[in-house]
């Protein structure tokens, strides 16, 4: 039998519906506004250089007495976890009464080729988390590490662990040698130094394309393809627009810092298997003694879900929690399911820990 | 319209409904570009046409770029599947698969075609499908190998005379390129392969959906189960070994032409008096090491700061524990860290050394008990033997054991109950005797 079985009427209609869409898509986007993202009002608590610590306000002020610190990635801007009114993890652990603060890690220019680990984790972030807990008027801080974040914020905890009251990691890579993982499987056998020496600061769009090549066909062409379904909708073609100028606003990355990165992290795997050192510091995840929720997205591309469930064999607390989400990468933070489940887990994880 | 019209029909259809969609264009003419002569022109006309709508100033014209990018490619498919359905009106089914094997959109669908216009110009004259392509490509590297060989000898030969540093460099450029190139070639054949997997699970999967209920009803189905397949090969490849190593040495390769070409332009910019980007960096590190030491230097010294603040409130508080206990028992363990008076600091001092002397006497005291031992065996001894010269112990030969012994206990009488000055008057008499 076989397997295609396209009725004359349905092919038409495909087509003259697409073509609709695009006809309507004219109008639409001639009059769709530049758009914006950000939605929670904040304030400027800590800032040096190009970094920027700020404290979001929420509708009333926050019952909980630990804040915690939101530590991104520095491979992408951190506003996705503050997207859009109906998209924003912070909005939502604001409902819920935490205290909010978010690093900004700016945009590094050819001044920042020298930026080290060393510079960005016992440096920029450890006086960011000191400026958090001098502006709470508090010892201790949460800590809520996001993707390449989350490594900064394990390397971070181990080495200062009596800053930090809780740690939270989100689609955290910790074992970077997994057989699924594609980022690392590309970077085996590249020069690091040569290509740092050669390159110094790593382009963003370098690195944009790095990750649309790991799934190509859906992210050049599927995605666009779907995209002409909604083109009729302005605000679901506002929510897609947003989404895209955050995929391609991306920072460039500090030389120095991206040779270690690749070196250290997806070469030798060190974080996981050891001999990891951030400038004097020696990490050992075994350090990290305080409570930790460890949430990873089963179908995670960027990282596998393996990679971060390689967590809970090396941390040395016995309070450790792990939750999986059914969604991508991207998908924790925007999709309805993980605005309905993910914050109200971190917050009641942290509740029976205040 | 039923299952049974007549394809061309349909077709023809189609067009009348395309142009009255097309008269929406303002003005309410339609474009010349509306074909004339049937479903001949290329759909992608029509979106090409659709995106310049927008102009390049539009804050929106990144986002046309991408609708179209893969657009283009799914209207070229739903155009094969068309054209497809058109020719076999009335007969067999049509061959939807090879309908759109041979689609403009489908060959942009495959990994080949992303960032590798070599591959796509040897498509267009290689025929359709990719069967051959990959053969055509391995045949064209082996007959490209001894050339690319024999130019890596030439270019491998010694340079003579005062511009041989210069040469020299460019032999190295030259052979980076050449390295490059061959990197490049060993990739592409690579993403060829993933092509003919990519068609491989594509079957595959079509031959899943021949089960009743699971047959593809939709264009949007075929197009995304052929995305499925194409990513599913892709991933195959990527995640291999074999991917490791080409995509390593092809990004190396890069970065050593890369790496001569801005050794060039710096040396260049140095004769011209330029600041190169050497220099530049050079002073970047140079400025970034500063920073972090000051800013250690300056950790430091706040840390000294508290320090000396926290020995300052210590201090404090010493001195307050010192003047609280001054009015408390002497019993009181903080009494010893009070002053004591001269006089009292005087008597703890005789007392300490009337102890040790007192020490002394006792061994004294036992020693001349010995003594005594010693000396009355000696002198029985001498009663009953032949007097004998022997060395006496020193003690025996300037006085007598009982004597000494009888001083030292007075001695120590003395010293219990006198103060320091008298048990110096007792040494000293003691001494002169002798």
């Amino acid at each position: 039998m076989d397997p295609i079985r396209i009725q004359p009427a349905r092919l038409l209609d495909e087509a003259m519906t697409f073509q609709k869409k695009l006809v309507a898509g004219m109008k639409v986007l001639r009059e769709v506004d530049d758009v914006h993202f950000g939605v929670t009002a904040k304030d400027e608590i800590h800032r040096e250089d190009k970094l920027v610590v700020y404290r979001f306000r929420g509708d009333r002020a926050p019952t909980a007495k630990t804040p915690t610190l939101i530590v991104y990635a520095l491979v992408n801007r951190p506003y996705m976890v503050d997207l859009q009114e109906d998209k924003s993890l912070v909005r939502n652990l604001l409902a819920q009464g935490e205290d909010v603060y978010l690093i900004d890690w700016g945009y590094p220019d050819r001044a920042d080729r020298w930026l080290t680990l060393d510079d960005y984790i016992n440096g920029y972030l450890r006086r960011s988390v000191d400026a958090v807990a001098r502006h709470a008027a508090v010892e201790k801080i949460n800590i809520l590490g996001i993707c390449q974040g989350g490594a900064f914020s394990l390397c971070f905890s181990s080495i200062y662990p009596h800053k930090v009251r809780n740690l939270i990691t989100m689609v955290t890579p910790v074992d970077f040698h997994t057989p699924d993982n594609m980022l690392s499987n590309w970077t085996r056998k590249m020069d690091a130094d040569l290509f740092v020496d050669t390159i110094g600061n790593v382009p963003a769009d370098l690195m944009n394309m790095c990750y649309l090549m790991l799934k190509p066909m859906r992210l050049f062409q599927q995605k666009y393809v779907g995209m002409v379904d909604i083109l009729d909708d302005r605000k679901e073609l506002e929510n897609f627009l947003r989404m895209e100028k955050w995929i391609f606003d991306s920072p460039d990355q500090a030389g120095e810092a991206f040779r270690q990165f690749m070196r250290d992290f997806y070469q030798g795997n060190k974080l996981f298997k050891g001999g990891l050192t951030i400038g004097k510091k020696d990490v050992d995840l075994k350090n990290i003694t305080m409570p930790v929720l460890n949430i990873f997205a089963e179908q995670d591309h960027l990282v596998p879900p393996d990679s971060s469930r390689a967590l809970k064999g090396v941390v040395g607390t016995e309070d450790y929690t792990q939750i999986a989400f059914k969604g991508g990468h991207i998908g924790i933070y925007v999709s309805g399911r993980a605005q309905r489940e993910v914050p109200p887990a971190i917050h009641e994880w942290l509740a029976a820990r205040a | 319209m039923t299952d049974t019209m007549d394809f061309a029909q349909w077709a023809r259809n189609w067009e009348a409904m395309s142009r009255q969609a097309m008269s929406s264009f303002p003005g309410g003419t339609t474009p010349a570009w509306i074909p004339q002569d049937g479903m001949q022109r290329q759909w992608n006309e029509g979106m090409t046409q659709w995106a310049r709508q927008f102009g390049s100033g539009a804050p929106q014209s990144d986002a046309i770029e991408r609708v179209m990018a893969g657009a283009q490619g799914y209207l070229g498919m739903l155009q094969s599947m068309a054209a497809a359905a058109g020719g076999h009106a009335g007969g067999a089914p049509p061959s939807w698969f090879d309908a759109m094997k041979g689609s403009a959109g489908f060959a942009a669908s495959t990994p080949s075609w992303f960032n590798n216009p070599i591959t796509e110009a040897m498509r267009s004259f290689g025929g359709s499908g990719a069967q051959g392509i990959e053969q055509m490509m391995e045949r064209f590297a082996s007959a490209a190998a001894p050339m690319f060989n024999d130019a890596k000898g030439m270019l491998s030969m010694p340079a003579f005379g005062h511009l041989r540093e210069h040469q020299e460099n460019a032999q190295r450029s030259a052979k980076a390129l050449i390295e490059y190139q061959e990197q490049m070639a060993r990739y592409n054949r690579l993403m060829l392969k993933v092509s003919e997997h990519a068609f491989a699970r594509f079957q595959l999967k079509l031959a899943e959906r021949e089960e009743p209920g699971r047959q593809i009803d939709s264009m949007r189905g075929v197009y995304d189960l052929w995305i499925d397949a194409a990513e599913e090969a892709y991933a195959e490849v990527a995640l291999s070994e074999e991917f490791r190593d080409v995509y390593g040495a092809l990004v190396n390769a890069q970065m050593h032409v890369r790496e001569h070409v801005q050794r060039e332009v710096e040396r260049i910019s140095s004769d011209l008096g330029i600041p190169t980007r050497s220099e530049i960096d050079t002073i970047g590190e140079r400025l970034q090491a500063l920073r972090r030491e000051f800013r250690d230097e300056r950790e430091a010294s706040a840390d000294i700061g508290a320090l000396t603040a926290e020995v300052a409130a210590l201090r404090e508080e010493v001195a307050a524990m010192k003047s609280a206990s001054a009015l408390k028992p002497v019993s009181n363990v903080l009494a010893f860290v009070r002053p004591l008076p001269k006089a009292d600091v005087a008597l703890a001092s005789a007392s300490v050394r009337v102890s040790r002397k007192r020490k002394r006497a006792a061994q004294a005291v036992a020693k001349a008990g010995k003594l005594k031992t010693i000396a009355s065996k000696a002198k029985h001894a001498a009663k009953s033997s032949p007097p004998v010269v022997k060395t006496k112990p020193k003690a025996a030969r300037t006085k007598a054991p009982g004597s000494f012994a009888a001083s030292i206990a007075r001695f120590a009488r003395e010293t219990r109950s006198e103060p320091g000055s008298k048990f110096v008057r007792a040494i000293k008499s003691k001494s002169g005797k002798r």
